[in-house]
């Protein structure tokens, strides 16, 4: 599985590019939103696993952006947030996000649900 | 008979007979005189003419001065009533006869006089009005003379000031003035001597007893009949009342800002708590996530007993820190509204025994007896995630309080109108009645020993009543210290409601 992390805080990016490769999987991690874009917009990746409250290019604007370029619909994303979930307003983007999970999220069950998305594909 | 018409006739007469009188003498004058003899005869046939004459004369100056008094007379009885009206008796009723306009004087004399009594009463009303109302009103009158002297007041002024009317009277008017006012009234009053003219002023009155009160006062001039100055009617108004809602006012404006104040710094406060949650939470994930890492067996490679005991401790730890901070978060939503509820339809009673099943095992290892008493069918339209957050919350509750041995936690749900209410029964220790009332309060704990024991953050119900109150249900509890206690919520089902509206 190619999976791509973007999360501002690079403990974060650390940790889940170590468990993805020690599970033997292939990661790119970015703790920059536009970055993460850009690797999005010239990569195919299995999975997206997406942190909102980042500094200047947030969650949403990347979102915003991947609907803009018509690219929503191709990706599987899995949003990871710290924000009370009834917060999360995602209603716009409900199409390209696979799944909204809570921080901090056991390790196995973000594996499971990476799974899950790529058997359903 | 008319007056003019009586003269005229007696005139006539009078003319009459002086031109008889005349037409002989002027015959008898214009013979020639002869003789002395002559002389003599004429004298003796004009004798009777003469005595006529005189008759004539007497008989008409009676008649005339007759005439004359019956004018005067009645007019000397009108001037004398006339004397006795200006002397101020107006029962003086003329009755005099005499001619007609004589008549006709009298009438209109008499029907003035009437006037004139009438006007009097009218008068002597309006001042006896105008004195009662001066004397009983129940505002505050004084008369001032321009040389300050209390000339006369009312009743309430004396009575208001704690004196007797004759007390006041007489005495100066700055008697009676607040003594930090004496100067701004010495003032208004020699202002007012000069120009007559004083705005109404605030001045501070004090009474006999020495207590002071508030007053707007306001002038109205006297003048004498030349139209110099030469007094003032005072009318004082006790403005306590006025002078206390107006401090209240203020006081209240002040308050409103200082609650303006508070809230903004409440919301600041929110903002603030609830960012710096997020914040504390955003490191548990790599401190967790690096636990569960170096727990899996193999993936990092192996660890000996005692580091993996160690790394227990650190995610059991970070598991607590993450709870503590997500009840934080919760209540703090809970208490700025920003609460999201997800309600659906969802089978009470089967929520009853998914619990009464999730928690039988742990029940079991404490040795406490579970008890499940839901007995009737009920569904509910409601959030089901956060009535049953409410109920793990209360049997959290519970175990922590229940003693060791014979613990006995009973839970439940029964219908009630068009809620659903719920229970949770322990026979723990109770809670004191002194900290009863404070139990829905944030971190409280019965107290400091007992949170030593039991592990909780004191928000527990905290939460349970901002979800229930969200859902618009209430919660509440009885308590035995020593012996048990129940808690009670209920949430109303929503699709009832909406049936009965609709």
């Amino acid at each position: 599985m190619k999976i791509l992390v973007v999360d501002d805080n690079s403990s974060i990016t650390e940790l889940l590019a170590m468990y993805f490769k020690k599970k033997g999987h292939d990661c790119i991690t970015t703790n920059d939103g536009k970055e993460g874009l850009s690797l999005c917009m010239n990569n195919k990746f299995d999975a997206i696993i997406l942190d909102l409250a980042m500094p200047e290019f947030t969650g949403k604007d990347f979102l915003d952006s991947l609907i803009q370029e018509g690219k929503i619909e191709q990706q599987k994303i899995i949003v990871l947030t710290a924000m009370p979930l009834g917060n999360v307003k995602i209603e716009d983007h409900r199409h390209g996000i696979c799944e909204v999970l809570p921080k901090p999220c056991k390790l196995d069950v973000l594996m499971k649900t990476l799974e899950s998305l790529t058997v359903a594909a | 008979m008319r007056l003019g018409l009586q003269i005229a006739i007696i005139v006539s007469l009078f003319a009459c007979v002086m031109t008889v009188i005349g037409y002989v003498l002027l015959v008898q004058w214009n013979k020639p005189a002869t003789s002395t003899t002559e002389t003599a005869e004429l004298i003796r046939t004009s004798t009777p003419i003469i005595l006529f004459g005189i008759f004539i004369f007497i008989v008409m100056a009676g008649t005339m001065t007759f005439l004359i008094r019956s004018v005067t007379n009645p007019v000397k009885k009108l001037r004398d009533a006339a004397d006795k009206i200006t002397r101020g008796n107006l029962d003086v009723q003329p009755n005099i006869k005499g001619t007609t306009e004589v008549r006709d004087l009298v009438i209109s004399f008499n029907t003035m006089v009437n006037t004139l009594k009438k006007a009097k009463e009218l008068q002597s009303a309006a001042v006896a009005k105008y004195k009662n109302l001066y004397e009983n009103a129940p505002g505050l009158y004084r008369t001032v003379s321009v040389d300050g002297i209390i000339a006369d007041c009312n009743k309430s002024f004396a009575e208001h000031l704690g004196y007797t009317v004759e007390e006041v009277i007489g005495t100066h008017y700055n008697k009676y003035t607040d003594p930090k006012d004496v100067e701004a009234m010495t003032h208004s009053f020699e202002t007012w001597k000069l120009t007559g003219v004083v705005k109404n002023i605030e001045i501070w009155l004090k009474t006999k007893g020495g207590t002071t009160f508030p007053t707007l006062i306001s002038v109205s001039n006297l003048y004498d009949e030349k139209g110099n100055l030469i007094g003032c009617n005072n009318v004082i108004r006790d403005i306590s009342e006025i002078h206390e809602a107006r401090k209240k006012r203020e006081k209240d404006a002040i308050m409103d800002l200082q609650l303006a104040e508070v809230k903004k710094m409440e919301k600041l406060k929110d903002e603030f708590a609830s960012m710096m949650t997020h914040e504390l939470k955003t490191p548990l994930t790599p401190i967790m996530g690096h636990c569960e890492m170096l727990k899996e067996p193999g993936l990092l490679g192996d660890l000996n007993q005692i580091q993996l005991d160690s790394i227990n401790k650190i995610s059991e730890n970070a598991l607590r820190l993450q709870r503590l901070i997500g009840d934080v978060m919760l209540a703090q939503r809970l208490e700025i509204g920003q609460m999201n509820f997800d309600k659906q339809k969802f089978e009470v009673t089967k929520l009853m025994s998914e619990i009464h099943n999730d928690y039988s095992k742990i029940m079991n290892e404490k040795q406490i007896e579970f008890v499940n008493s839901t007995q009737e069918n009920l569904s509910l339209w409601s959030d089901k995630n956060r009535v049953r957050e409410v109920i793990d919350n209360l049997i959290q509750n519970a175990v922590d309080f229940t003693p060791k041995n014979n613990g006995r936690i009973e839970i439940g749900a029964r219908s009630e109108d068009s809620k659903v209410v719920f229970y949770v029964q322990d026979n723990g220790i109770g809670i004191p009645k002194a900290v009863q009332p404070t139990m829905f309060k944030k971190f409280y704990q019965v107290d400091a020993s007992h949170r030593r024991k039991h592990t909780g953050t004191g928000l527990g119900l905290v939460i349970c009543k901002g979800i229930v109150e969200g859902l618009g249900g209430g919660i509440w509890f009885e308590s035995e210290p020593g012996k048990s206690t129940s808690f009670y919520f209920s949430i109303p089902d929503e699709v009832y409601w909406k049936n009965r509206l609709t």
